[in-house]
């Protein structure tokens, strides 16, 4: 008992815990695998007994959402020789392109206290702590531990996460910090006569050099102000849909910037 | 008759299997009903076999749970010894109950199992802000009865003593 208490104390002040972690989660990692292993299985049956009429209609959609795609792409690829050509025309060292990995979720349920999900990447893959995971709308979140085979993301609407944030319409800053009840996002600090409007959209600023910039975090849903409070309260609707997505995304963004952990995910 | 064979793994495998349980991925809305299978595990086993399952037991496998749950590391490990304590302490009463009152007791045990979960959470500052926290307690006790039978029964197969 008392060992557990210690174990408590040790664990929230972040002291050297996390090796133990590790550790323990390798013999662990496998366990969850078997747990993932059934239900994915179960899905892929599903998907073989798809009606063929399911299918065709899903290839014609995917085939004109792909059309659309395309068209975007291109203008973006104009976009970014160009923002390419402007930057190089600063001297400007950043990279737009990083390495990315996707990966797939395991199936697994955590506690309802905690907002992480489990990533089947792991070190073997080159997966290291801090790294930023995205879905395909936005930013999902990062991971906090990796065992050989698996690793561990921290959602952004957990309640010990915070981004950097960014108004695209203006360029205000902020700080979103999760909220795991109502799987919101909070901007914090936020004085009461900033300009952000209900509907502004939010992407990663790239402050606190753990999330790439740009990409979207969440759109204000609802703002009260409250003159006998000192800050506003902003409530942010996370754009990365971290109860679907199966598939996300392994950055590994300015590899100048982030040297350390790059060092800790190559052994 | 073929002689009792020693099977150590019979107690193991029920852990493993409230270990998938607990892990299992479920609709969003279950999630605070979700039944405390491994305290049940632990309860039954405990009660019957206190000289094999015991507060160590419980310890180890609150420790798994924190790893897996990605939890407070020794949170779920401190809950699950102290409960095992209590039902170690009267389980030769637990046995004599009939299965409704056992599950009372189940019920009880699990709102003690939660509250000091509920404790810890509150001291790291993140207490759960529903009352459905407290449902496991009852989904629990409804399902004691049957978790009991199956248990029993695995038990008198696998002639673990």
């Amino acid at each position: 008992m008392g060992l557990s208490i210690l174990l408590m104390i040790l664990d929230q002040r972040g002291a050297g815990l996390q090796r133990v972690r590790e550790i323990l989660s390798v013999p662990l990692s496998a366990f969850e695998y078997a747990v993932s292993w059934p239900i994915h299985t179960f899905d892929q049956f599903g998907n073989a007994l798809n009606s063929h009429a399911g299918l065709a209609k899903e290839n014609r959609q995917l085939k004109a959402e792909q059309l659309l795609m395309k068209a975007q792409v291109q203008r973006l690829l104009a976009i970014e020789f160009e923002n390419n050509q402007l930057k190089a025309l600063m001297h400007s060292s950043a990279q737009i392109h990083g390495k990315v990995l996707i990966a797939q979720l395991l199936a697994i349920d955590s506690d309802p206290f905690v907002n992480q999900v489990i990533l089947d990447k792991g070190s073997h893959d080159g997966v290291f702590i801090g790294q930023p995971v995205l879905d395909a709308d936005g930013v999902m979140g990062k991971i906090i531990q990796v065992s050989p085979i698996t690793s561990r993301v921290l959602l952004i609407n957990d309640t010990h996460s915070g981004v950097p944030v960014q108004n695209t319409r203006n360029g205000v800053r902020a700080i979103a910090v999760g909220d795991s009840y109502s799987r919101k996002l909070h901007l914090v600090n936020v004085p009461q006569t900033v300009d952000i409007n209900v509907d502004d959209v939010f992407v990663t600023s790239g402050l606190g050099e753990h999330y790439p910039a740009g990409y979207p975090v969440g759109k204000v849903i609802s703002i009260k102000r409250d003159t006998g409070l000192q800050f506003a309260a902003i409530d942010l609707q996370a754009s990365a849909r971290s109860d679907r997505s199966r598939q996300v995304l392994l950055v590994w963004p300015n590899q100048n910037v982030v040297s350390t952990p790059i060092k800790a995910g190559a052994s | 008759m073929i002689k009792a064979t020693h099977s150590w793994w019979a107690i193991p495998v029920t852990f493993l299997v409230a270990f998938i349980l607990t892990l299992l991925p479920m609709p969003e809305w279950t999630v605070w009903f979700r039944p405390a299978w491994l305290l049940m595990a632990l309860i039954y086993w405990s009660m019957k076999l206190p000289y094999r399952v015991n507060v160590g037991t419980a310890w180890m496998i609150g420790l798994a749970l924190d790893v897996l749950n990605g939890t407070l590391l020794g949170e779920h490990a401190l809950a699950l010894t102290i409960t095992i304590y209590f039902v170690i302490r009267m389980h030769t009463r637990l046995r004599m109950y009939p299965l409704m009152q056992q599950s009372l007791w189940v019920c009880m045990l699990v709102m003690f199992y939660q509250f000091i979960l509920y404790c810890i959470q509150g001291f790291i500052g993140s207490p759960p802000k529903t009352g459905l926290y407290w449902a496991p307690a009852l989904t629990s006790m409804l399902l004691w009865p049957w978790v009991f039978i199956i248990m029993q029964n695995h038990r008198r197969r696998f002639k673990v003593a």
